[in-house]
């Protein structure tokens, strides 16, 4: 079988669209698990004892149960009782959601990287909980996680390739819709597998570079 | 002391315990509004306990802590609402022995911080206050630098201005220049002593540097052990202790 250089016109801007779709998703989804992330860690840390066991048992069964099963739960039996969403909806819910359980434990990590000498100059300046969180905890754990959380979003761009199986037309889909039309398999997905690198290895070129700054 | 003057701050039989361990044992004593006290003696005899427990860091086990007649802590009595408690907190400002300084913000945005969340002051009334206190602690050149970017002497000199913002009637300094090189203790202690002569704060010190606690003081407590063993002028506890345990606790440190 050779390579029809040919169809790359065809292909290349089909990719491009469908990288479109996963960029949002992979956005939509990291910023739904920072968000949950940072609401679980810092409700955490002033639970009483039976809602600390709740949230880590959510977060235990989220973290080992396979994201695929999660996003079919999400898509094809939550409609049955609750609202049904669109395809993309529910695939940044169930991406935020699956990462978030990760993220959580990242911010847990970083709250308790801020020294308590921290804690207790906002008491010596009369701070209230509020703007200690608002003003120093929260801007300092960025700084301490953001490496991580970079990492993870390289995670959820990779992983939002599982959308494509329920229904969202991402890069994935994409070149799935196309390869089955037209049976240029070798084309398509060579393409797709470049372009997914090309973006995956400058995510990480650029989480290495803040890594280096911010250390 | 006058009786009639309410004091900035008092302790009324105050024991602190960590599990067993009694650290405070029915301690009782008070500031006078602008007086200086200097608080000495051994390592681990309580002397932070004490600092923490008017900052509001720990909670008395027993006992109770006014703040100009106004209720702080009660380790017995009913429990305080929480606005009355920061209420009288807000008299209380506090220097640490390892600064404290907000590693993300500026010089200038460390000191300015407070006054904009807390008060709710203006961004550019609190500007101009900021720099004009790092201007009186001698660093108005470095407003604009980072902690990591200053030495410890300056980071320190910093963490004063920041206290300073908040307007406090009382001033805590817990051992301040320990975490210090040696020759950067002096520009530290100095802008302590000119904050002395320039403003009527209370004062309560914690320092090893026995020339600093006599100069600053007006009067020094000695403690050990968990209790008050000595209290009195200055020259008196320096110069002609009543206990034999003071005058031992002054020969060791001047050795
Ligand atoms: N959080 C704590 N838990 C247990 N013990 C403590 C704690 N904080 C202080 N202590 C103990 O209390 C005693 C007094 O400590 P501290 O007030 O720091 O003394 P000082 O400042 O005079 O050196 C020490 O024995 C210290 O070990
Ligand atoms: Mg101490």
């Amino acid at each position: 079988m050779n390579f029809d250089l040919n169809s790359i016109n065809v292909i290349l801007p089909l990719l491009l669209q469908g990288l479109k779709v996963t960029v949002i998703a992979s956005t939509g989804a990291v910023i739904v698990a920072i968000a949950l992330g940072l609401l679980i860690a810092i409700v955490r840390r002033s639970a009483g004892r039976a809602l600390r066991l709740a949230i880590d048992t959510v977060v235990t069964v989220v973290r080992s149960t396979p994201l695929l099963v999660q996003l079919y739960l999400l898509f094809y039996v939550l409609p049955l009782y609750g609202p049904a969403m669109s395809p993309m909806t529910t695939g940044i819910l169930g991406l935020g959601i699956h990462y978030c359980a990760y993220l959580s434990e990242v911010f847990r990590a970083g709250i308790d990287a801020v020294p308590k000498g921290q804690w207790e100059a906002a008491i010596a300046l009369q701070f209230n909980r509020l703007q200690t969180w608002r003003r120093l905890i929260i801007p300092q754990v960025v700084r301490i996680v953001l490496p991580q959380v970079g990492n993870y979003f390289i995670s959820i761009y990779k992983h939002s390739s599982l959308l494509a199986t329920i229904t969202v037309v991402e890069i994935l889909g994409t070149t799935l819709n196309y390869a089955g039309e037209t049976f240029r398999y070798f084309e398509a997905f060579t393409l797709l597998g470049i372009i997914y690198f090309i973006v995956g290895f400058s995510l990480s070129r650029t989480v290495g570079y803040l890594e280096r700054r911010l250390a | 002391m006058n009786n009639q003057s309410t004091p900035a701050a008092e302790f009324v039989d105050v024991t602190k315990s960590y599990g067993t361990l009694e650290v405070l044992q029915n301690l009782s004593f008070s500031i006078a509004p602008a007086e200086r006290v200097s608080l000495i003696g051994p390592s681990g005899s309580g002397k932070t306990t004490i600092l923490r427990m008017l900052m509001t860091l720990e909670q008395p086990t027993s006992g109770d802590i006014r703040v100009f007649g106004k209720p702080l802590s009660s380790g017995t009595g009913p429990r305080l609402r929480e606005q009355d408690v920061r209420a009288a907190r807000a008299h209380i400002g506090m220097v640490f022995q390892q600064f404290n300084l907000f590693p993300h913000m500026s010089a200038i945005g460390n000191v300015m911080e407070a006054p904009m969340q807390v008060l709710g002051m203006a961004k550019d009334d609190a500007r101009a206050m900021a720099q004009a206190l790092l201007d009186r602690v001698g660093l108005g050149a470095k407003a604009d630098s980072y902690p990591s970017q200053l030495s410890g002497g300056q980071q320190q000199r910093v963490a004063i201005a920041r206290a300073l913002a908040m307007k406090p009637q009382i001033m805590l300094l817990d051992e301040i220049t320990s975490a210090l090189d040696p020759e950067l203790i002096g520009e530290v202690l100095d802008v302590v002593h000119s904050l002395a002569s320039e403003t009527r704060m209370a004062m309560l010190v914690v320092t090893h540097e026995m020339g600093f606690a006599r100069d600053i003081a007006d009067r020094v407590i000695f403690m050990e052990k968990g209790r008050i063993v000595e209290e009195g002028l200055p020259d008196q506890v320096f110069e002609d202790p009543a206990s034999e345990r003071t005058r031992s606790f002054l020969r060791s440190v001047r050795r």
